[in-house]
């Protein structure tokens, strides 16, 4: 049997050649972000204890390289021929936008860590860095796969990062259940989408993205493996709205969101669902966008679901972590608007959506940061009340990332979500019901998110709340912040560059198509 | 019955026993292997088809999935005895101080 | 110099941000004079800009200090700038000089008298002026805008800054209420100039007004209607036209400064602005040219009813400029933009007067609202400025010559043939002439009912006998704004005299140019040559006829006990009125859809002197009753006459009906979920639909368990349900 296989594999020079030239420079961002995780962890080990507040500007410097090394990365061509190692990674400008994205939320999430960490008391940050590094490593690396099996390992590199990152709080139970929920149910939901790769893989006899498009778009579903393509979609998506969070996959965002350390929230919220959509794009409109008729009302139905859901969920809420993440949930079925519309502007729409969501979150979660204590207090809403008073910035960057999120001019989330809604009415037909139900749910979520602000402003705190003599986040959290806020208005006036920028990264979308080598 | 059938019969067979495995039983150590076996019944599918295909491809993401759940095994394994020695009893049900 | 523009939306921007920042080291005066010094500077500037068309009108276009396109894949393009074209510019002189006014007269007026006779500023003094400049800035910002990104930016901003204004005084639970009502209604306007906007976009790809409104890709057909209704939601919902009006007369629960400014000469004028700046979108669609005008005519028509019984000063103008807003509507509707412009830019001058004239009189009595309890002020040397002011900003809003609603509201009433003349100057469109002359016949009903309202007021508050309460004489600054409101609504008309000149035209010619005719492009101008002299008539006899009505039923008898001879009157109705009012008391939290004026009935009672205890009557039911009171004897006329005053006096109940449709299926909804959900739980679920929101929320969060077995379950209930879906595919396939 081996013999036959070997019979059928066989090996042209231009293989070799290929084999030959490693394209070492469009890895940079991994090199960079990667290696990290090893000098942070030797720098741990050497570094006396007092010294130990430089990893996280070595982290930061190393992650903040990285995503700027994107722009000396080595995309070797455009267009058909922008993979590198053999069709394993998609080296474009895709990718570079997603590195400047990814990486760079974990560098200022890197910087914003430290204050928060000596609050909390954690000892072990030289794991906590090389950890957080890792993790943006896998992200990243998630965005760039042209292939199956570097996707699965770039899921689950971060995966495994982002379970001990949650379960980090050493004397926190909500940390440690967070932890196990997350590792018990995200094993639970990779298993799904292996068998569907594996059912994929059987149909198409490859797990390659280019040559899978090619085998779909000569065969379609025809067929007995028809059969295993359709099924194999289905699991896949079940993969994929799990880590986005879609209804009805969503159910482990609250509690894992809010039971991690704040940082860490962060970086799921934004990283893992900037990497987990840029997938989406890749996979979906790329590599089954010859069978797009199969999967776009599953997409269809769950944005609708999600949308709905996570900001009924959200109403109610009093927690600020778990509304945030009922409301990342809620973005979730916004960005998954932009997947099911799928035509130009819709892509670069939700690239830009991406970026600005990036900015906002985090501006979000920094003010969360900033006002948490050190036994996780602080983060009821009513312990927001009359946060203008003690913290007037902090207030005011609270709001507007509000605003945003909720999708108020002239911020960049309501730029983001008229492009997306503009797209899918664009697109017509069904779709228009998205973008009606994503206008009506945005209303919806416009009242949670005034929640806050009326609180932050006209409320006065019924007693001295617990973190009333939380003093000014310290200089490095303070420049987070100012990244995050100026970011969110700055995108939102002065888009036309982020805009053009999504626009050149969104053309590469499907056009992976490659059949190089045999 | 070609032997790819009957293949993916005992995978998916495996796969469904995982998955009620990890919603039946209450202690997490079982769920997690039931998470195993799932991985294995999809290792068995890959093979399969890879001998199908006529592709190596399908044993590479095998040894993948066995490198990546090993790895998962020891931070699974590390997370539950962290819960473990705070809570003195093996039971998922128990760990629910988060909800709503 | 068109590029001034920029400096116009610029200043007030500023003033707020100085304030917001840098408030509390400020002296509270010195806040307050930034604030109308940054306003009055934006006038200046936007007088500037004015001056365009003398060097020459082709400068007309965008301008601003920010301005770029945005090109996105060839299909969306979005051009930012600001708009200075004869449309914004006017709007902009508006905004800013009688924003300037209001911002000078809100000085002297936001102070209260101590005890130790010297003025004191009132609580949260800098936040108010800060608020004004916020709306100012979001207004021009609205009126400039050159495309629809913009626009939206001021529209939902001017939304945000009346909440906060209406809402100022944020212990009194009815303005609370009111606010939250306005933002509510407001709201779903903002939803459907969304839409409407993602409509034409998608449809022409461009963003900007001349781009988009010009473009052949709006095409006719469906899409141009869907676009026309849907911004059309917008503007009924700022405007406060009929179905979406309720808010307007509860938003006088803010200050009156504000409710002159915001809620009478700018905000509300804002719908009318929209269709006159959509007009090649709105002019040519079938649907708009038949809906809008009969919205408007309607609202003018039922404001003025709702306008003839009220007892509170400020309801009444309120009812009225939602009437005369109706007006607008009307001549926008069927195309008479300039004459659309022209009633806006007068009313915008006597309606700022009248407001600020009973402002006056309401500051001068502490507060007091009722007309009930006021009378015989005219000779009261302390209100000698604002009997005046009042008087004229009456007879201007009557229609009688040579003030300046006399000629606008001539000149929208001339739009409409009333005897279904056919003429091709009258009717650019095609309209059936019956049809505008049915419109035109209720405008005329409803300029007649305006001048008894507007003299029936005059009447209850000026003359008559003397009130129990002393007032008091207002600062300079206040009295001089009132002056020179007066002046511009004497003289505001003037702009476009019948057969001399006719200003208003040239100056919107660059602009309006509408209607196609095969080659001929027509006009909807205001009628300078032919105003017909029946018609002409009948506007001012209508307007003479209703004050000599007022006027002679309330001087017939000077005694306030007279007041039972009239049948609009309110004052016999007075129990019943209390009685509703006690009703609604028994209301537990703060509903969105009835908040009239919580604790009216409390405040008018202390007032009164009559029951000072605080305990509230606890009547039964749940909503406000119109049941009248029986009497003992059943007199059928009178109760007709209570029942016909209690519909008109609560605005035909429409705030019951929507009280019935959305809020009581929403309070059932969360009321049934909550007891599904958590039976033992009491709560306060008396919020309408935000309450089933609420509930639907708390009800949906059962779902997280907590349990991880819970979750992979979810998990594996989704999976199954894609198995499905796609098994059924392939036995599709």
């Amino acid at each position: 049997m081996i013999s036959s296989i070997l019979a059928q594999v066989t090996i042209t020079q231009a293989d070799l050649d290929k084999l030959g030239k490693v394209e070492w420079g469009a890895l940079w961002p991994a090199w960079l972000a990667g290696g990290g995780v090893l000098i942070v962890l030797l720098a741990d080990l050497v570094l006396p204890k007092t010294q130990r507040w430089l990893l996280s500007w070595v982290s930061f410097v190393l992650l903040a390289l990285a995503a700027a090394s994107s722009f000396w990365m080595d995309m070797p061509r455009t267009g058909s021929n922008a993979t590198v190692f053999q069709n394993m990674i998609a080296a474009d400008e895709m990718s570079r936008f997603l590195a400047i994205i990814v990486l760079g939320v974990a560098a200022l999430i890197v910087l914003a860590s430290p204050d928060y960490l000596s609050r909390i008391g954690i000892e072990a940050t030289g794991e906590y860095y090389a950890l957080v590094m890792a993790a943006a490593t896998g992200m990243w690396l998630l965005t760039v796969a042209a292939h199956f099996m570097v996707f699965f390992v770039a899921l689950e590199l971060f995966s495994l990062a982002l379970y001990i990152l949650c379960g980090f709080l050493p004397r926190s139970i909500r940390s440690h259940e967070s932890g196990f929920k997350y590792f018990l149910l995200s094993s639970f939901a990779s298993a799904f989408l292996l068998y569907g790769i594996a059912l994929i893989f059987g149909a198409t006899g490859s797990t390659e993205y280019g040559k899978i498009q090619a085998y779909l778009a000569d065969n379609n579903i025809a067929g007995n493996n028809g059969i295993l393509v359709l099924f194999g979609v289905a699991m896949i998506t079940v993969g994929f709205a799990f880590k986005i969070s879609a209804v009805p996959f969503h159910m482990w965002t609250p509690d894992v969101y809010e039971g991690a350390p704040t940082p860490i929230t962060a970086l799921m919220a934004i990283g893992t669902k900037a990497a987990i959509v840029a997938a989406f794009l890749r996979v979906y409109p790329g590599v089954f966008g010859p069978i797009s008729d199969q999967w776009k009302p599953i997409l269809f139905v769950l944005a609708i679901v999600t949308m709905i859901g996570g900001n009924l969920l959200a109403v109610s809420q009093f927690n600020i972590k778990r509304l945030l993440s009922y409301s990342a949930v809620a973005h979730a079925g916004y960005l998954m608007i932009g997947l099911v519309a799928d035509n130009t502007l819709s892509r670069s729409g939700l690239l830009f959506y991406l970026l600005g969501y990036t900015v906002m979150t985090l501006a979000a979660f920094a003010v969360v940061m900033a006002v948490e204590g050190p036994q996780g207090e602080g983060l009821q809403i009513s312990d927001y009340a009359g946060l203008h008073k003690r913290h007037p910035w902090l207030a005011g960057i609270m709001t507007i990332a509000l605003l945003s999120l909720a999708g108020i001019p002239p911020t960049v989330g309501f730029f983001g979500k008229a492009f997306i809604f503009g797209a899918a009415i664009q697109s017509g037909g069904w779709n228009i019901a998205l973008a009606l139900v994503g206008i009506v749910t945005s209303v919806i979520a416009a009242y949670y998110y005034f929640r806050i602000i009326i609180q932050m402003y006209t409320a006065q705190p019924a007693s001295e709340p617990a973190t009333a003599r939380i003093g000014r986040p310290a200089a490095s959290l303070g420049f987070v912040l100012a990244v995050a806020v100026i970011g969110t208005l700055g995108l939102g006036i002065l888009a036309n560059f982020a805009l053009d920028w999504a626009n050149q990264a969104a053309a590469v979308i499907g056009q992976i198509t490659t059949n190089r080598g045999s | 019955m070609s032997s790819i059938t009957i293949a993916m019969v005992v995978s998916a067979l495996v796969f469904t026993i995982g998955a009620c495995g990890v919603l039946l039983r209450r202690n997490p150590l079982v769920q997690f292997m039931s998470i195993e076996l799932m991985l294995n019944a999809v290792n068995l599918a890959f093979i399969s088809f890879g001998g199908a295909n006529g592709s190596a491809e399908g044993q590479v993401f095998v040894l993948m999935v066995l490198t990546v759940a090993a790895a998962e095994a020891v931070i699974g394994l590390g997370i539950i005895v962290a819960m473990f020695r705070r809570r003195r009893r093996m039971d998922v049900d128990d760990i629910k101080v988060m909800e709503g | 110099m068109p590029e001034a523009i920029g400096l116009v939306v610029l200043l007030p921007l500023l003033g707020f941000l100085a304030i917001a920042l840098f408030g509390p080291r400020m002296s509270q005066r010195g806040a307050a004079y930034l604030a109308s010094g940054a306003v009055g500077l934006a006038f200046l500037a936007a007088v500037v800009t004015a001056l365009t068309p003398l060097i020459s009108s082709s400068n007309w276009g965008s301008y601003g200090l920010y301005k770029y396109d945005w090109t996105l894949s060839g299909s969306w393009k979005v051009t930012f700038g600001l708009a200075a074209d004869p449309l914004s510019v006017i709007m902009a002189l508006v905004v800013t000089g009688v924003g300037f006014l209001i911002h000078v007269y809100s000085i002297g007026y936001m102070t209260e008298l101590g005890e130790d006779g010297k003025r004191h500023y009132e609580k949260d003094y800098r936040r108010f002026f800060a608020y004004l400049n916020l709306f100012v800035f979001a207004m021009l910002l609205l009126i400039t805008a050159d495309n629809f990104i913009w626009l939206l930016v001021g529209w939902g901003n001017v939304g945000l800054s009346s909440f906060l204004l209406i809402g100022f005084y944020k212990n009194k639970p009815s303005a609370v209420a009111a606010a939250r009502k306005a933002f509510v209604m407001n709201t779903i306007g903002d939803v459907g100039l969304l839409l409407g906007m993602f409509v034409v976009i998608a449809n022409t790809g461009s963003a900007s007004f001349s781009q988009a409104l010009n473009s052949p890709n709006l095409g006719g057909g469906e899409w141009r209607e869907w676009a026309a209704m849907l911004l059309l939601i917008a503007a009924v919902a700022k405007s406060a036209q009929f179905p979406l009006q309720t808010w307007l007369p509860d938003a006088m629960e803010g200050p009156t400064p504000v409710s002159a400014l915001i809620h009478a000469a700018t905000m509300v004028t804002a719908g009318v602005y929209l269709i006159v700046r959509c007009h090649p979108l709105f002019g040519e669609s079938t649907v708009a040219t038949i809906v809008v005008p009969i919205i408007g005519a309607f609202t003018a028509f039922y404001a003025a009813t709702c306008a003839l019984v009220q007892t509170d000063l400020k309801r009444v103008l309120a009812y009225s400029t939602m009437s005369q807003l109706g007006y607008m509507f009307m001549a926008a509707g069927v195309g008479a933009y300039e004459a659309a412009m022209f009633h806006l830019v007068a009313h915008a001058f006597f309606k700022a007067l009248l407001f600020l004239s009973a402002g006056s009189i309401i500051h001068s009595l502490g507060g007091e609202q009722d007309m009930r309890n006021m009378g015989g002020l005219r000779k009261n040397p302390a209100t000698r400025t604002a009997w005046i002011g009042f008087t004229i900003g009456a007879l201007a809003l009557s229609g009688i010559p040579p003030f300046a609603g006399f000629f606008s509201k001539e000149a929208i009433l001339g739009s409409f043939p009333l005897f279904g003349q056919v003429t091709h100057h009258y009717n650019p469109i095609g309209l059936e002439p019956m049809y505008l002359s049915v419109i035109g016949w209720v405008g005329l009903l409803t300029a007649f009912m305006t001048a008894f309202y507007m003299f029936r007021a005059y009447m209850l508050v000026f003359e008559g006998p003397e009130t129990r309460l002393h007032p008091h004489s207002n600062p300079g600054s206040m009295n001089f704004v009132l002056v020179v409101l007066s002046f511009f609504s004497v003289v505001g008309g003037f702009l476009a005299m019948p057969g001399l000149w006719n200003l208003l035209h040239n100056w919107f010619q660059p602009l309006l140019k509408t209607f196609h005719r095969g080659d001929e492009e027509l006009w909807f101008p205001i009628q300078t040559e032919r105003l017909e002299v029946v018609e002409l008539a009948l506007g001012v006899g209508a307007g003479v006829a209703g004050i000599v009505l007022a006027v002679g039923l309330y001087s017939l008898t000077r005694q306030r006990s007279a007041d039972n001879l009239q049948p609009t009157l309110t004052s016999h109705t007075e129990e019943q009125v209390r009685a509703e009012e006690a009703s609604s008391h028994s209301r537990q939290g703060a509903p969105i859809f009835t908040p009239r004026a919580l604790d009216e009935a409390e405040i008018r009672r202390v007032i009164a002197g009559r029951d000072l205890s605080p305990t509230r009557p606890e009547a039964s039911g749940d909503q406000p009753r119109l049941r009248p009171v029986l009497k003992k004897r059943l007199n059928p006329v009178k109760l007709g006459r209570q029942g016909l005053t209690g519909f008109l006096l609560y605005g035909w109940g429409f705030d019951l009906l929507y009280n019935l449709l959305f809020a009581w299926p929403g309070n059932l909804t969360a009321k049934f979920i909550a007891r599904f959900v958590e039976p033992e739980t009491e709560k306060a679920v008396d919020y309408g639909l935000g309450g089933a929101a609420w509930e639907g929320s708390k009800a949906s969060r059962k779902t997280e368990t907590g349990l991880a077995r819970n979750y992979a379950l979810g998990i594996l209930f989704g999976t199954v349900a894609l198995l499905i879906y796609v098994a059924v595919q392939t036995v599709q396939r």
